[in-house]
Protein backbone atom coordinates (compact mmCIF):
# COMPACT_ATOMS: atom_id res chain seq x y z
CA UNK A 1 0.00 0.00 0.00
CA UNK A 2 1.24 3.22 -1.26
CA UNK A 3 1.38 5.36 1.63
CA UNK A 4 3.37 8.87 3.07
CA UNK A 5 3.05 11.29 5.87
CA UNK A 6 2.01 14.25 4.89
CA UNK A 7 2.98 17.55 6.25
CA UNK A 8 0.74 20.40 7.15
CA UNK A 9 3.91 23.43 6.44
CA UNK A 10 3.27 21.88 2.29
CA UNK A 11 -0.27 23.48 1.97
CA UNK A 12 0.30 26.74 3.54
CA UNK A 13 0.24 28.71 0.61
CA UNK A 14 -2.49 30.89 -1.34
CA UNK A 15 -3.43 29.04 -4.09
CA UNK A 16 -16.60 24.72 -22.55
CA UNK A 17 -19.73 21.20 -25.76
CA UNK A 18 -16.73 18.89 -24.56
CA UNK A 19 -13.62 18.16 -27.32
CA UNK A 20 -14.56 14.71 -27.20
CA UNK A 21 -12.02 13.86 -29.44
CA UNK A 22 -9.22 15.64 -27.21
CA UNK A 23 -10.36 13.52 -24.32
CA UNK A 24 -10.08 10.46 -25.58
CA UNK A 25 -6.43 11.73 -27.20
CA UNK A 26 -4.87 12.47 -23.22
CA UNK A 27 -1.95 10.65 -23.38
CA UNK A 28 -0.33 8.63 -20.18
CA UNK A 29 3.09 7.83 -19.93
CA UNK A 30 2.26 5.58 -17.12
CA UNK A 31 3.63 2.80 -15.01
CA UNK A 32 1.09 1.54 -14.04
CA UNK A 33 0.82 1.55 -10.29
CA UNK A 34 -0.12 -2.01 -8.27
CA UNK A 35 -0.37 -0.22 -4.97
CA UNK A 36 -3.39 -0.97 -2.98
CA UNK A 37 -5.47 1.69 -1.65
CA UNK A 38 -7.30 2.34 1.98
CA UNK A 39 -9.69 4.16 3.16
CA UNK A 40 -8.27 7.22 5.35
CA UNK A 41 -9.35 7.14 8.59
CA UNK A 42 -10.60 10.34 9.93
CA UNK A 43 -8.21 11.95 13.22
CA UNK A 44 -10.62 14.83 14.36
CA UNK A 45 -14.54 15.07 15.05
CA UNK A 46 -16.43 16.46 11.77
CA UNK A 47 -16.52 20.52 13.38
CA UNK A 48 -19.39 21.84 10.68
CA UNK A 49 -22.90 21.26 11.59
CA UNK A 50 -24.79 18.77 9.05
CA UNK A 51 -26.87 20.86 6.30
CA UNK A 52 -30.24 21.82 6.92
CA UNK A 53 -32.91 20.06 4.89
CA UNK A 54 -33.75 23.69 2.96
CA UNK A 55 -29.90 24.27 2.23
CA UNK A 56 -29.69 20.56 1.24
CA UNK A 57 -32.72 21.27 -1.32
CA UNK A 58 -31.26 24.53 -2.37
CA UNK A 59 -28.00 23.51 -2.84
CA UNK A 60 -28.53 20.41 -4.83
CA UNK A 61 -31.10 22.92 -7.07
CA UNK A 62 -28.41 25.21 -7.73
CA UNK A 63 -25.78 23.02 -8.67
CA UNK A 64 -27.83 20.30 -10.27
CA UNK A 65 -27.42 18.74 -13.85
CA UNK A 66 -24.37 17.79 -15.72
CA UNK A 67 -22.00 19.78 -16.02
CA UNK A 68 -19.86 19.69 -19.05
CA UNK A 69 -16.47 21.93 -19.97
CA UNK A 70 -17.42 24.62 -22.21
CA UNK A 71 -16.60 23.82 -25.68
CA UNK A 72 -13.28 25.52 -27.21
CA UNK A 73 -11.42 24.68 -23.91
CA UNK A 74 -8.44 22.28 -24.01
CA UNK A 75 -6.24 21.06 -21.77
CA UNK A 76 -4.70 23.39 -18.65
CA UNK A 77 -1.46 24.07 -21.13
CA UNK A 78 -4.30 25.08 -23.75
CA UNK A 79 -2.57 23.18 -26.57
CA UNK A 80 -4.73 23.75 -29.69
CA UNK A 81 -5.02 20.28 -30.86
CA UNK A 82 -3.28 16.65 -28.79
CA UNK A 83 -1.94 16.23 -32.24
CA UNK A 84 0.65 19.19 -31.47
CA UNK A 85 1.63 17.85 -28.53
CA UNK A 86 2.71 14.59 -29.79
CA UNK A 87 3.49 15.80 -33.03
CA UNK A 88 6.36 17.69 -31.73
CA UNK A 89 4.68 20.95 -33.08
CA UNK A 90 5.36 24.24 -30.95
CA UNK A 91 5.06 25.01 -27.43
CA UNK A 92 2.11 24.80 -24.86
CA UNK A 93 0.29 28.36 -25.07
CA UNK A 94 -0.20 27.81 -21.20
CA UNK A 95 2.73 26.04 -20.40
CA UNK A 96 3.03 24.55 -16.36
CA UNK A 97 5.74 26.88 -14.82
CA UNK A 98 7.77 23.74 -14.17
CA UNK A 99 11.51 23.57 -12.25
CA UNK A 100 14.14 22.59 -14.60
CA UNK A 101 14.20 19.17 -13.37
CA UNK A 102 11.02 18.75 -14.36
CA UNK A 103 10.73 20.84 -17.66
CA UNK A 104 13.42 17.92 -18.90
CA UNK A 105 11.16 15.18 -17.61
CA UNK A 106 8.06 16.76 -19.59
CA UNK A 107 10.46 17.25 -22.42
CA UNK A 108 11.55 13.85 -22.26
CA UNK A 109 8.00 12.37 -22.30
CA UNK A 110 6.99 14.83 -25.02
CA UNK A 111 9.81 13.46 -27.18
CA UNK A 112 9.33 9.40 -26.75
CA UNK A 113 5.44 10.84 -27.63
CA UNK A 114 6.85 11.88 -30.95
CA UNK A 115 8.61 8.95 -31.31
CA UNK A 116 5.59 6.83 -30.59
CA UNK A 117 7.18 5.15 -27.94
CA UNK A 118 6.42 3.83 -24.24
CA UNK A 119 2.64 5.93 -24.35
CA UNK A 120 -0.14 4.28 -23.82
CA UNK A 121 -3.78 5.74 -24.38
CA UNK A 122 -5.13 5.23 -20.83
CA UNK A 123 -8.80 5.69 -21.74
CA UNK A 124 -8.32 2.27 -23.61
CA UNK A 125 -6.87 0.31 -21.00
CA UNK A 126 -9.27 1.84 -18.45
CA UNK A 127 -6.89 2.23 -16.01
CA UNK A 128 -8.42 5.28 -13.33
CA UNK A 129 -8.63 8.51 -15.08
CA UNK A 130 -7.38 10.05 -11.80
CA UNK A 131 -7.82 13.86 -10.72
CA UNK A 132 -7.71 16.13 -12.12
CA UNK A 133 -7.91 14.18 -16.04
CA UNK A 134 -11.44 13.27 -14.60
CA UNK A 135 -12.48 17.12 -14.70
CA UNK A 136 -12.57 17.14 -18.17
CA UNK A 137 -15.60 14.73 -18.57
CA UNK A 138 -18.88 15.92 -17.65
CA UNK A 139 -19.54 15.83 -13.96
CA UNK A 140 -22.41 16.21 -11.72
CA UNK A 141 -22.42 17.58 -7.71
CA UNK A 142 -24.53 15.89 -5.25
CA UNK A 143 -24.68 17.35 -2.00
CA UNK A 144 -25.49 15.50 1.06
CA UNK A 145 -25.80 16.57 4.51
CA UNK A 146 -21.98 16.11 5.67
CA UNK A 147 -20.32 15.61 1.96
CA UNK A 148 -19.92 16.78 -1.81
CA UNK A 149 -20.13 13.67 -4.30
CA UNK A 150 -18.58 14.27 -7.55
CA UNK A 151 -19.84 11.79 -9.46
CA UNK A 152 -18.21 11.90 -13.02
CA UNK A 153 -19.50 10.86 -16.53
CA UNK A 154 -16.42 9.63 -18.60
CA UNK A 155 -16.62 6.41 -16.05
CA UNK A 156 -18.09 5.30 -13.08
CA UNK A 157 -15.64 7.53 -10.62
CA UNK A 158 -16.60 9.35 -8.03
CA UNK A 159 -14.52 12.18 -6.01
CA UNK A 160 -16.03 12.17 -2.28
CA UNK A 161 -15.42 15.80 -0.55
CA UNK A 162 -15.98 15.78 3.12
CA UNK A 163 -17.42 18.81 4.21
CA UNK A 164 -17.70 18.26 7.93
CA UNK A 165 -14.69 20.44 8.79
CA UNK A 166 -12.26 18.08 9.77
CA UNK A 167 -8.82 18.15 7.88
CA UNK A 168 -6.57 15.82 5.87
CA UNK A 169 -5.55 12.97 7.97
CA UNK A 170 -2.07 12.28 9.08
CA UNK A 171 -0.94 9.75 6.63
CA UNK A 172 -2.47 9.55 3.83
CA UNK A 173 -2.93 6.21 1.64
CA UNK A 174 -2.15 7.70 -2.07
CA UNK A 175 -5.31 7.70 -4.32
CA UNK A 176 -5.95 8.61 -8.66
CA UNK A 177 -8.43 11.23 -7.20
CA UNK A 178 -6.73 12.11 -3.79
CA UNK A 179 -8.75 12.71 -0.68
CA UNK A 180 -10.18 15.92 -0.58
CA UNK A 181 -11.81 18.24 1.91
CA UNK A 182 -13.87 21.40 1.10
CA UNK A 183 -15.68 24.36 2.54
CA UNK A 184 -17.38 27.51 2.02
CA UNK A 185 -16.19 30.95 1.15
CA UNK A 186 -19.40 32.73 0.60
CA UNK A 187 -20.76 31.39 -2.38
CA UNK A 188 -17.32 29.77 -3.58
CA UNK A 189 -17.01 26.00 -2.62
CA UNK A 190 -12.93 25.93 -2.40
CA UNK A 191 -11.98 21.98 -2.32
CA UNK A 192 -8.68 21.01 -1.12
CA UNK A 193 -6.95 17.64 -1.95
CA UNK A 194 -3.99 16.21 -1.41
CA UNK A 195 -2.66 12.15 -1.43
CA UNK A 196 -2.40 11.30 -4.68
CA UNK A 197 -0.61 8.48 -6.46
CA UNK A 198 2.29 9.41 -9.00
CA UNK A 199 1.47 7.73 -11.75
CA UNK A 200 -1.65 9.76 -13.08
CA UNK A 201 -1.31 12.72 -14.49
CA UNK A 202 -1.99 16.61 -14.07
CA UNK A 203 -2.06 17.85 -18.32
CA UNK A 204 -1.20 16.51 -21.11
CA UNK A 205 2.09 14.57 -20.97
CA UNK A 206 2.32 16.12 -17.03
CA UNK A 207 3.20 13.83 -14.32
CA UNK A 208 3.75 14.61 -11.01
CA UNK A 209 4.71 13.60 -7.15
CA UNK A 210 2.94 12.50 -4.34
CA UNK A 211 2.96 16.07 -2.95
CA UNK A 212 1.07 17.62 -5.64
CA UNK A 213 -1.77 19.88 -3.67
CA UNK A 214 -4.55 21.08 -5.84
CA UNK A 215 -6.91 23.63 -4.55
CA UNK A 216 -10.09 24.41 -6.85
CA UNK A 217 -12.64 27.51 -6.25
CA UNK A 218 -15.72 26.70 -7.68
CA UNK A 219 -18.26 29.26 -8.35
CA UNK A 220 -21.83 29.32 -9.92
CA UNK A 221 -21.39 32.84 -12.38
CA UNK A 222 -24.69 34.91 -13.01
CA UNK A 223 -24.59 33.71 -16.76
CA UNK A 224 -25.61 30.33 -15.25
CA UNK A 225 -22.02 28.86 -16.12
CA UNK A 226 -19.81 26.95 -13.56
CA UNK A 227 -16.29 28.84 -13.12
CA UNK A 228 -13.52 26.33 -11.49
CA UNK A 229 -10.11 28.03 -10.94
CA UNK A 230 -7.78 25.46 -10.25
CA UNK A 231 -4.31 25.89 -8.57
CA UNK A 232 -1.95 23.27 -8.72
CA UNK A 233 1.43 23.13 -6.29
CA UNK A 234 3.88 20.69 -6.01
CA UNK A 235 7.37 22.60 -4.58
CA UNK A 236 9.07 19.86 -6.74
CA UNK A 237 7.80 20.48 -9.81
CA UNK A 238 6.50 23.92 -10.25
CA UNK A 239 8.64 27.49 -9.43
CA UNK A 240 5.18 28.59 -8.55
CA UNK A 241 1.54 27.28 -8.13
CA UNK A 242 -0.32 27.21 -11.38
CA UNK A 243 -3.44 28.67 -11.66
CA UNK A 244 -5.84 27.56 -14.54
CA UNK A 245 -9.58 28.40 -15.14
CA UNK A 246 -12.27 26.22 -16.46
CA UNK A 247 -16.15 26.69 -17.71
CA UNK A 248 -18.39 24.40 -17.76
CA UNK A 249 -21.47 24.64 -18.90
CA UNK A 250 -25.23 23.31 -17.28
CA UNK A 251 -26.78 20.47 -19.32
CA UNK A 252 -30.56 19.39 -17.50
CA UNK A 253 -32.16 17.44 -20.46
CA UNK A 254 -30.44 14.54 -19.32
CA UNK A 255 -32.76 12.75 -16.75
CA UNK A 256 -31.22 9.30 -17.05
CA UNK A 257 -28.68 7.21 -14.13
CA UNK A 258 -27.13 4.98 -16.67
CA UNK A 259 -23.48 7.05 -16.24
CA UNK A 260 -20.90 4.50 -18.64
CA UNK A 261 -17.99 2.63 -17.32
CA UNK A 262 -14.88 3.28 -19.07
CA UNK A 263 -15.37 -0.69 -20.27
CA UNK A 264 -18.63 0.51 -21.86
CA UNK A 265 -16.18 2.07 -24.47
CA UNK A 266 -15.02 -0.31 -26.93
CA UNK A 267 -11.36 0.82 -27.29
CA UNK A 268 -8.32 -1.60 -27.21
CA UNK A 269 -4.42 -1.06 -27.59
CA UNK A 270 -2.62 -2.38 -30.49
CA UNK A 271 0.95 -3.92 -30.22
CA UNK A 272 2.34 -0.18 -30.13
CA UNK A 273 0.15 0.87 -27.00
CA UNK A 274 -1.90 3.28 -29.75
CA UNK A 275 -5.47 3.19 -29.19
CA UNK A 276 -8.16 1.35 -31.89
CA UNK A 277 -11.55 1.25 -31.56
CA UNK A 278 -14.18 -2.15 -31.96
CA UNK A 279 -16.96 -2.62 -33.07
CA UNK A 280 -19.82 -4.25 -30.89
CA UNK A 281 -18.23 -7.55 -31.80
CA UNK A 282 -14.78 -6.61 -30.90
CA UNK A 283 -13.53 -6.15 -34.66
CA UNK A 284 -10.93 -2.81 -35.11
CA UNK A 285 -13.03 -0.27 -36.71
CA UNK A 286 -10.56 2.51 -37.60
CA UNK A 287 -7.24 2.40 -36.06
CA UNK A 288 -5.22 5.13 -35.16
CA UNK A 289 -1.67 5.67 -34.22
CA UNK A 290 -0.06 8.64 -32.45
CA UNK A 291 3.18 8.10 -34.54
CA UNK B 1 -50.36 30.59 26.13
CA UNK B 2 -50.94 33.10 23.68
CA UNK B 3 -47.76 32.71 22.78
CA UNK B 4 -48.32 29.06 22.32
CA UNK B 5 -51.60 29.29 19.98
CA UNK B 6 -49.19 31.13 17.77
CA UNK B 7 -46.48 28.87 17.41
CA UNK B 8 -49.00 26.32 16.06
CA UNK B 9 -51.08 28.44 14.22
CA UNK B 10 -47.81 29.37 12.38
CA UNK B 11 -47.11 25.62 12.06
CA UNK B 12 -50.41 24.76 10.56
CA UNK B 13 -50.48 27.50 8.29
CA UNK B 14 -46.68 26.03 7.17
CA UNK B 15 -48.00 22.78 6.43
CA UNK B 16 -51.42 24.35 4.98
CA UNK B 17 -49.46 26.26 2.64
CA UNK B 18 -46.85 23.35 1.76
CA UNK B 19 -49.44 21.13 0.67
CA UNK B 20 -50.95 23.84 -1.72
CA UNK B 21 -47.38 24.44 -3.33
CA UNK B 22 -45.88 21.02 -3.24
CA UNK B 23 -42.78 22.52 -4.87
CA UNK B 24 -41.98 25.07 -2.01
CA UNK B 25 -41.91 22.06 0.52
CA UNK B 26 -38.99 21.47 2.06
CA UNK B 27 -38.13 17.37 1.73
CA UNK B 28 -36.71 16.38 5.34
CA UNK B 29 -33.86 13.69 4.92
CA UNK B 30 -35.76 10.94 6.64
CA UNK B 31 -33.99 9.22 9.88
CA UNK B 32 -34.47 6.10 8.01
CA UNK B 33 -31.94 8.56 5.26
CA UNK B 34 -29.72 9.20 7.77
CA UNK B 35 -29.15 6.09 9.63
CA UNK B 36 -28.29 4.42 6.14
CA UNK B 37 -25.62 6.79 5.48
CA UNK B 38 -23.71 6.94 7.92
CA UNK B 39 -20.90 4.25 8.04
CA UNK B 40 -21.16 1.79 5.54
CA UNK B 41 -22.12 -1.53 4.60
CA UNK B 42 -20.80 -5.43 3.23
CA UNK B 43 -23.38 -8.31 2.52
CA UNK B 44 -22.93 -11.30 4.40
CA UNK B 45 -23.80 -13.80 1.82
CA UNK B 46 -21.80 -15.00 -0.89
CA UNK B 47 -21.47 -13.87 -4.45
CA UNK B 48 -23.82 -16.97 -5.88
CA UNK B 49 -27.44 -16.41 -5.42
CA UNK B 50 -28.40 -19.72 -6.24
CA UNK B 51 -26.73 -21.09 -2.96
CA UNK B 52 -23.19 -22.45 -4.30
CA UNK B 53 -19.85 -21.20 -2.17
CA UNK B 54 -17.87 -19.92 -4.44
CA UNK B 55 -16.61 -20.30 -8.30
CA UNK B 56 -14.44 -23.50 -7.40
CA UNK B 57 -17.90 -25.00 -5.81
CA UNK B 58 -20.25 -23.82 -8.73
CA UNK B 59 -18.07 -25.82 -11.34
CA UNK B 60 -17.28 -28.96 -9.35
CA UNK B 61 -20.60 -29.06 -7.44
CA UNK B 62 -21.87 -32.35 -7.33
CA UNK B 63 -25.45 -31.09 -5.82
CA UNK B 64 -28.18 -28.78 -7.22
CA UNK B 65 -28.39 -25.59 -6.27
CA UNK B 66 -30.41 -24.62 -3.32
CA UNK B 67 -32.31 -21.77 -5.23
CA UNK B 68 -31.70 -22.37 -8.90
CA UNK B 69 -32.27 -19.70 -11.44
CA UNK B 70 -35.65 -21.08 -13.47
CA UNK B 71 -33.89 -21.12 -16.38
CA UNK B 72 -35.51 -20.83 -19.76
CA UNK B 73 -34.42 -23.61 -22.33
CA UNK B 74 -32.19 -21.37 -24.65
CA UNK B 75 -30.41 -20.11 -21.18
CA UNK B 76 -30.34 -23.30 -19.69
CA UNK B 77 -27.92 -24.30 -22.49
CA UNK B 78 -25.64 -21.35 -22.40
CA UNK B 79 -25.33 -22.02 -18.75
CA UNK B 80 -23.58 -25.20 -19.49
CA UNK B 81 -21.47 -24.05 -22.41
CA UNK B 82 -20.54 -21.55 -20.33
CA UNK B 83 -19.92 -23.93 -17.25
CA UNK B 84 -17.75 -26.41 -19.51
CA UNK B 85 -15.98 -23.63 -21.00
CA UNK B 86 -14.85 -22.18 -17.58
CA UNK B 87 -14.14 -25.67 -16.30
CA UNK B 88 -11.73 -25.80 -18.69
CA UNK B 89 -10.24 -22.35 -18.15
CA UNK B 90 -11.05 -21.02 -21.59
CA UNK B 91 -12.54 -18.51 -20.32
CA UNK B 92 -13.21 -17.18 -16.51
CA UNK B 93 -16.39 -16.15 -14.83
CA UNK B 94 -14.35 -14.97 -11.74
CA UNK B 95 -15.97 -10.96 -10.74
CA UNK B 96 -12.97 -9.57 -11.09
CA UNK B 97 -11.37 -10.69 -14.70
CA UNK B 98 -9.79 -8.27 -16.52
CA UNK B 99 -11.52 -6.74 -19.18
CA UNK B 100 -11.10 -8.74 -22.32
CA UNK B 101 -11.63 -5.75 -24.41
CA UNK B 102 -9.84 -3.08 -22.14
CA UNK B 103 -6.56 -4.99 -21.98
CA UNK B 104 -6.18 -3.86 -18.75
CA UNK B 105 -8.61 -2.78 -15.72
CA UNK B 106 -11.53 -5.03 -14.27
CA UNK B 107 -15.12 -5.02 -15.57
CA UNK B 108 -17.14 -3.73 -13.61
CA UNK B 109 -19.64 -6.26 -11.54
CA UNK B 110 -22.80 -4.40 -12.80
CA UNK B 111 -26.38 -5.26 -11.47
CA UNK B 112 -27.36 -7.33 -9.64
CA UNK B 113 -23.94 -8.58 -9.15
CA UNK B 114 -22.79 -5.98 -7.26
CA UNK B 115 -25.40 -6.31 -4.73
CA UNK B 116 -23.78 -9.92 -3.39
CA UNK B 117 -20.06 -9.49 -3.69
CA UNK B 118 -18.22 -8.28 -0.27
CA UNK B 119 -17.73 -4.63 -1.47
CA UNK B 120 -18.13 -2.30 1.42
CA UNK B 121 -20.89 0.52 -0.21
CA UNK B 122 -22.35 3.55 1.39
CA UNK B 123 -25.26 5.39 0.64
CA UNK B 124 -26.06 9.50 0.23
CA UNK B 125 -29.03 11.11 0.10
CA UNK B 126 -29.76 13.64 -1.56
CA UNK B 127 -33.04 15.43 -3.03
CA UNK B 128 -34.21 13.62 -5.64
CA UNK B 129 -31.41 11.51 -5.92
CA UNK B 130 -29.74 8.29 -4.15
CA UNK B 131 -26.07 7.15 -4.72
CA UNK B 132 -24.46 4.14 -3.75
CA UNK B 133 -20.43 4.57 -3.31
CA UNK B 134 -17.83 1.40 -3.48
CA UNK B 135 -14.78 0.56 -5.34
CA UNK B 136 -16.77 -0.88 -8.43
CA UNK B 137 -18.00 3.03 -8.62
CA UNK B 138 -21.08 4.63 -8.25
CA UNK B 139 -24.85 3.53 -8.73
CA UNK B 140 -27.03 6.58 -9.07
CA UNK B 141 -31.07 6.22 -8.47
CA UNK B 142 -33.26 8.62 -9.55
CA UNK B 143 -35.82 9.36 -6.65
CA UNK B 144 -37.86 12.28 -8.69
CA UNK B 145 -38.41 10.54 -11.64
CA UNK B 146 -41.53 7.86 -12.00
CA UNK B 147 -40.36 6.19 -15.66
CA UNK B 148 -37.79 5.03 -16.67
CA UNK B 149 -36.61 6.72 -20.29
CA UNK B 150 -37.79 4.62 -23.47
CA UNK B 151 -34.20 4.08 -24.86
CA UNK B 152 -31.56 3.88 -22.98
CA UNK B 153 -27.75 3.15 -23.84
CA UNK B 154 -26.78 -0.08 -21.50
CA UNK B 155 -24.73 0.28 -18.93
CA UNK B 156 -23.02 -1.83 -16.07
CA UNK B 157 -25.08 -0.01 -13.62
CA UNK B 158 -28.30 0.17 -15.74
CA UNK B 159 -30.67 3.25 -15.25
CA UNK B 160 -32.17 3.14 -11.69
CA UNK B 161 -35.55 5.00 -10.52
CA UNK B 162 -36.33 4.58 -7.08
CA UNK B 163 -38.67 5.47 -4.39
CA UNK B 164 -39.93 5.35 -0.15
CA UNK B 165 -42.39 2.79 0.17
CA UNK B 166 -42.96 3.57 3.98
CA UNK B 167 -39.56 2.27 5.38
CA UNK B 168 -38.87 0.03 2.64
CA UNK B 169 -36.90 1.91 -0.61
CA UNK B 170 -37.72 0.34 -3.93
CA UNK B 171 -35.33 0.25 -6.87
CA UNK B 172 -36.18 -0.48 -10.05
CA UNK B 173 -32.96 -0.99 -13.12
CA UNK B 174 -33.45 -1.45 -16.68
CA UNK B 175 -30.56 -0.77 -19.33
CA UNK B 176 -28.37 -3.14 -18.06
CA UNK B 177 -25.54 -4.03 -20.19
CA UNK B 178 -25.01 -8.15 -20.94
CA UNK B 179 -21.31 -8.04 -20.47
CA UNK B 180 -22.21 -8.82 -17.10
CA UNK B 181 -23.01 -12.00 -15.26
CA UNK B 182 -26.04 -12.16 -12.94
CA UNK B 183 -23.87 -14.25 -10.64
CA UNK B 184 -21.21 -16.02 -12.09
CA UNK B 185 -21.52 -18.76 -14.97
CA UNK B 186 -25.22 -17.20 -15.40
CA UNK B 187 -25.26 -14.89 -18.17
CA UNK B 188 -28.79 -12.61 -18.84
CA UNK B 189 -30.22 -10.83 -22.15
CA UNK B 190 -30.70 -7.10 -22.73
CA UNK B 191 -34.03 -7.52 -20.73
CA UNK B 192 -33.16 -8.03 -17.27
CA UNK B 193 -34.65 -6.06 -14.69
CA UNK B 194 -33.25 -5.88 -11.07
CA UNK B 195 -35.94 -4.49 -8.34
CA UNK B 196 -34.88 -3.81 -5.13
CA UNK B 197 -36.79 -3.66 -1.75
CA UNK B 198 -34.02 -2.09 1.07
CA UNK B 199 -35.44 -2.20 4.52
CA UNK B 200 -33.79 -2.29 7.95
CA UNK B 201 -34.27 -4.93 9.61
CA UNK B 202 -32.16 -4.30 12.58
CA UNK B 203 -29.89 -0.82 14.11
CA UNK B 204 -26.80 -2.18 11.99
CA UNK B 205 -28.40 -4.51 9.40
CA UNK B 206 -30.00 -4.15 6.06
CA UNK B 207 -32.28 -6.63 4.07
CA UNK B 208 -32.55 -6.56 0.37
CA UNK B 209 -35.13 -8.75 -1.27
CA UNK B 210 -34.33 -8.88 -5.18
CA UNK B 211 -36.17 -9.86 -7.72
CA UNK B 212 -34.65 -10.55 -11.15
CA UNK B 213 -36.49 -11.29 -13.98
CA UNK B 214 -35.45 -11.47 -17.59
CA UNK B 215 -38.01 -13.00 -19.89
CA UNK B 216 -35.40 -14.36 -22.56
CA UNK B 217 -33.27 -16.01 -19.65
CA UNK B 218 -35.49 -16.91 -16.80
CA UNK B 219 -39.08 -18.31 -17.00
CA UNK B 220 -40.31 -16.98 -14.19
CA UNK B 221 -39.11 -14.18 -11.81
CA UNK B 222 -36.30 -14.95 -9.28
CA UNK B 223 -36.75 -13.66 -5.85
CA UNK B 224 -33.67 -13.83 -4.11
CA UNK B 225 -32.60 -12.10 -0.80
CA UNK B 226 -29.37 -10.44 0.64
CA UNK B 227 -28.37 -8.89 4.37
CA UNK B 228 -25.62 -6.09 4.51
CA UNK B 229 -24.04 -5.80 7.77
CA UNK B 230 -23.26 -2.10 9.36
CA UNK B 231 -19.00 -1.48 8.80
CA UNK B 232 -18.80 1.05 11.77
CA UNK B 233 -16.03 4.37 10.70
CA UNK B 234 -15.45 2.53 7.32
CA UNK B 235 -15.14 5.04 4.97
CA UNK B 236 -15.13 5.24 0.80
CA UNK B 237 -12.40 4.04 -0.92
CA UNK B 238 -10.80 3.85 -4.29
CA UNK B 239 -11.23 1.05 -6.90
CA UNK B 240 -7.80 -0.73 -7.08
CA UNK B 241 -8.28 -3.21 -9.72
CA UNK B 242 -5.76 -2.14 -12.27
Amino acid sequence: MKERAYSPSVLSFKAGRTSWWYVSGLITFSTIGYGQSAGAPTTRAPTVAPLSAARLVQLNREWGGIWEMESGQSDFSAWKSIWDWSGGKGQAPNPPPLTVKWQRIYDDIRAKAVQGKNVADFTSACVPYGFPSISFFPEEFQFTRDSLNILSWGNLAYRHVYMDGRKHPHVLALTYNGHSVGHWDRDTLVIDTVGFRDDSLVDTGLTHTTELHVIERMKILKSNDLEVEFTFADPQEFVHPWVVKRIYERVTEVRISAAPDCADNRFALDESGASIMLDSTGKPLAPTSLK
Amino acid sequence: MKYLSFLVSLAVLQVAFAQAHPSRAVATPSLLEINWSRDMWRVNEGMFYSGYLDVDDYLNAKMPASNAPPLTVEYQRKVELLHADALIQRVSIEPDAKCNICGAGCLPYGVPLVLTMPEPFKFQFSPGLVVILSKQGYRKILTDTLAHPREVDPTYNGNSIGSWEGDTLIVDTVGLSDNTLIEPGLPHSDLLRVIEHWRQIAPDELENRIVISDPKALTHPWAVTRTYQRLVGVEPQEKPCI
